[in-house]
């Protein structure tokens, strides 16, 4: 998609607007953060903030609490902070890397490896929540 | 300015210590959840008596000191990854400064708060 830019230059010129594959990446990168403040604050009220004046260790059963209690609703907010979790934090790393090293080939190497820990830990992620709020009563 | 000045400013100034503290509470906190995500897998390897072991095994003051160290520093990636967020379209510009110092000052609140808390709830 090209775009004719007349404001910030002294002669009208197209620019290409269209997002590549890196844009895509920065545009998930926001929206798994606005829905990071979403799912990990709830997340963190039921598993941190409302276990906190209670003495000893956290429990399975009160883990599984909020899943009897909101069973679906609940469930679907710990898939997408898993989802989020994993894309913002690995990207982020990702990120990092690129701003560290020009190497092509260690990029890509280092994309490959972040992708496969990501996919594995959804599934495993997945695999948990799924025995958390099948067994809630 | 010779570049040599404006390097020496560039990584003394407070954005930069603002990127990079929200790049090492990022990196910190990511590798917090993969192990986060391992340990709650011990419901699926062992089903909830290993599950309840795992937590225990996590309920020490180093443990529940960690854990609120871990909390506020979400907070602060949260907090600094907003200003960027603003900063992007052209918001809060000129109060940068003033917005990196409040995320430090809520942040090491919210962590002292938790701090106490959290050994207050300890048990011998």
């Amino acid at each position: 998609m090209q775009r004719e830019v007349t404001s910030v230059t002294s002669r009208a010129q197209q620019v290409r607007v269209a997002p590549r594959a890196g844009t895509w990446l920065w545009i998930w990168q926001r929206l798994t953060a606005y829905g990071l403040l979403l799912f990990l604050a709830v997340h963190l009220y039921f598993t941190y903030f409302a276990q906190l004046g209670t003495p000893g260790a956290l429990t399975f059963a009160q883990v599984q609490r909020p899943f009897n209690v909101y069973t679906l609703a609940y469930a679907l907010n710990e898939w997408l902070l898993l989802f989020c979790a994993l894309f913002h934090g690995l990207n982020g790393l990702r990120n990092i890397i690129f701003d560290w090293t020009t190497h092509q080939g260690l990029r890509r190497a280092m994309t490959v490896l972040l992708l496969l820990v990501g996919l594995g830990f959804a599934v495993y992620g997945g695999w948990v929540l799924w025995t958390l709020a099948s067994t809630a009563a | 300015m010779s570049t040599r000045t404006m390097l020496d400013r560039y990584q003394t100034g407070v954005g930069y210590l603002a990127r990079i503290l929200h790049r090492l509470s990022g990196m910190v906190v990511t590798i917090y959840m993969l192990v986060y995500i391992w340990e709650l897998g011990s419901i699926t390897r062992g089903g909830v008596a290993s599950f309840d072991a795992t937590m225990a095994s996590y309920n020490t003051p180093f443990w529940k000191i960690t854990h609120a160290l871990v909390v506020a520093l979400v907070v602060l990636h949260a907090l600094t990854g907003l200003r960027v967020m603003l900063a992007e379209s052209g918001i809060g510009l000129r109060v940068q400064k003033a917005t990196f110092w409040l995320s430090v000052v809520i942040t090491l609140t919210l962590f002292v708060l938790l701090f106490v808390k959290a050994i207050g709830t300890i048990t011998a």
